[in-house]
């Protein structure tokens, strides 16, 4: 048997982790972004959400509703959340597993991990931070007490602020 | 005479040359800073007005010669930043100047630069680049900006101003009565304005954040039109009291109060328990919950349960309602019955019975 006959097919949930030769000490941070005038839907909100301690960590639930008149597709929630300090300590993303149709709505729950699992590896200062490929300093970072959640050390975190995206593309099917 | 048959002439030039013998030419030939070319090449008639330092190979011995630009013939104009805001920091405006061989202008070569209402500034060159900062002012908008050098100037060039977002507090409209539930219902923003007047650009997202009293909060988009915003809620899974908040950028509104009429039941929820052949456990089936509005409670909405078994035994469960329904497998056997139960929606708490597995209610 050949090595292409071997290939059985695409495994999309075949995962393989970085592997590093030591333990990384510094960090930089570089970001990009272009604005975007199409295929961008903001019609999805949050209603009824909650975060609650679990056994693991933190889990957040609540009810993705689609008040748009287009379908919205891959749903995606962004969770940044915010240290005992005031400075944003982890950031992770969720998905609602289906399509919600205008006027629909679907539950979703994320969880999210507690902050004694995390560890810092370095401090990113405002020079390591580039920004479409400028190091010219960027706008303060917002005072997470705006449009955030105040979570009051609930998994040692200070707030928590979320926001959606979502596409538009409906299959038909 | 070709351009390839030049080749092994020049090639025997160049090394003549090398050794201090600049001879065998017929015609002048120069050295720049791109190479050797017959200053009378019909094939150069361009390169021979390229200006700059250069060095002029003839029969009798090599010069050097300095070759001016001309006068100005092409000027191109950038204006920038990417983002200029109403009062914000100034935006570099740069012209580059050229002659008609492409070479920058001399320097000290007077440029007029406009931008906008600002008066019109005369700068000379610096290696063929005239600037001067323009301040964005205080109005947002369209404007035009222009240079021109001699008797030419280049094309207009178009930059807008937008208004100082940052400066920008949002406020929301007092609800005037409270949203029926399932419905779609508006929070409006008045005009945003920002410190000089301007009204937001379209298409600048906002977030409303509910907070309810139950604990739990909303999170509700909203997008700039015409310089107001609405944000729209499907009041479903709601409590009844709140208070909402709009941010933009790193300001946030006070808070307004947010209510919620309460959906309404209609009748009693139907409860059937079986035993399962398999586990020593039950299927317990909760539902339909219909509404007064003439549906049945939304899928996804919060549902809690406590079953107290006949022995005083209290099981606790929660989830979600899907097709108007409940539905959960819990370890009690016959023994258990009558089972009371007490059920909490967003249409309220009931108490239900079941007296024997099978049955209901």
């Amino acid at each position: 048997m050949t090595e292409a006959a071997k290939i059985t097919g695409f495994d999309p949930t075949l995962y393989i982790p970085p592997e590093l030769p030591e333990p990384p000490a510094i960090a930089a941070l570089d970001a990009r972004a272009l604005v975007g005038t199409s295929d961008v839907y903001r019609g999805v909100s949050l209603n009824g959400a909650r975060i609650k301690a679990a056994q693991d960590g933190l889990i957040l639930t609540g009810l993705a509703v689609n008040t748009g008149t287009e379908t919205a597709s891959v749903v995606r929630l962004t969770a940044l959340l915010y240290g005992p300090d005031g400075r944003p300590l982890w950031a992770d993303a969720g998905f609602v597993d289906i399509n919600i149709y205008p006027g629909q709505s679907a539950p979703f729950s994320m969880p999210l991990p507690d902050a004694s699992e995390i560890t810092v590896l370095a401090e990113v200062s405002a020079g390591d931070i580039t920004v479409n490929g400028s190091g010219q300093p960027v706008t303060p970072p917002i005072d997470p007490s705006v449009a955030s959640i105040p979570l009051n050390g609930l998994g040692g975190y200070s707030a928590l602020r979320l926001s959606i995206s979502s596409m538009t593309h409906d299959p038909q099917f | 005479m070709t351009r390839n048959s030049d080749v092994p002439c020049l090639a025997v030039f160049t090394f003549l040359g090398c050794l201090g013998a600049p001879v065998c030419a017929a015609t002048e030939s120069v050295t720049d800073a791109f190479g050797i070319f017959r200053s009378a090449s019909p094939t150069e008639p361009l390169r021979a007005n390229w200006a700059g330092l250069r060095e002029v190979l003839a029969p009798m011995g090599a010069r050097a010669e300095t070759i001016a630009p001309g006068p100005v013939e092409t000027i191109l104009l950038q204006l920038g930043g990417k983002s200029l805001s109403a009062g914000g920091p100034p935006a570099e405006s740069a012209a580059l100047l050229f002659d008609a061989a492409g070479n920058s202008v001399a320097d000290d070569t007077p440029v007029a630069l406009t931008a906008g209402t600002t008066d019109p500034r005369v700068v000379a060159t610096q290696n063929g680049i005239a600037s001067r900062l323009i301040s964005p002012g205080r109005a947002a908008g369209l404007f035009h900006a222009g240079a021109a050098s001699g008797n030419r100037q280049g094309p207009r060039a178009e930059y807008q101003i937008v208004s100082n977002v940052t400066s920008i507090t949002p406020q929301i409209i007092p609800q005037t009565e409270p949203a029926l539930p399932e419905t779609m219902t508006t929070l409006a923003l008045p005009m945003l304005l920002d410190r000089d007047g301007n009204a937001v650009e379209d298409g600048i997202g906002l977030t409303l954040l509910a907070t309810h009293a139950d604990g739990s909060f909303s999170l509700v988009p909203a997008v700039t039109t015409g310089g107001r915003a609405e944000a729209r809620i499907l009041t479903r899974n709601l409590p009844q009291q709140g208070a909402v908040t709009a941010a933009l950028t790193g300001h946030r509104s006070g808070a307004q109060p947010f209510r919620v009429a309460m959906l309404q039941p209609v009748g009693l929820p139907e409860v059937v328990a079986r035993a399962l052949d398999d586990a020593v456990a039950h299927d317990i089936r909760i539902g339909p919950f219909l509404t007064q509005a003439g549906h049945l409670l939304n899928d996804g909405a919060d549902i809690a349960v406590t079953l107290t078994t006949s022995s005083g035994r209290q099981l606790r469960t929660d989830g979600w309602l899907a097709d108007g329904m409940f539905r959960t497998v819990q370890p009690i056997v016959r023994d258990d019955f009558p089972l009371d139960l007490t059920v909490t929606t967003s249409l309220g708490t009931v108490s239900l019975t079941v007296a024997q597995p099978g049955a209901g209610r």
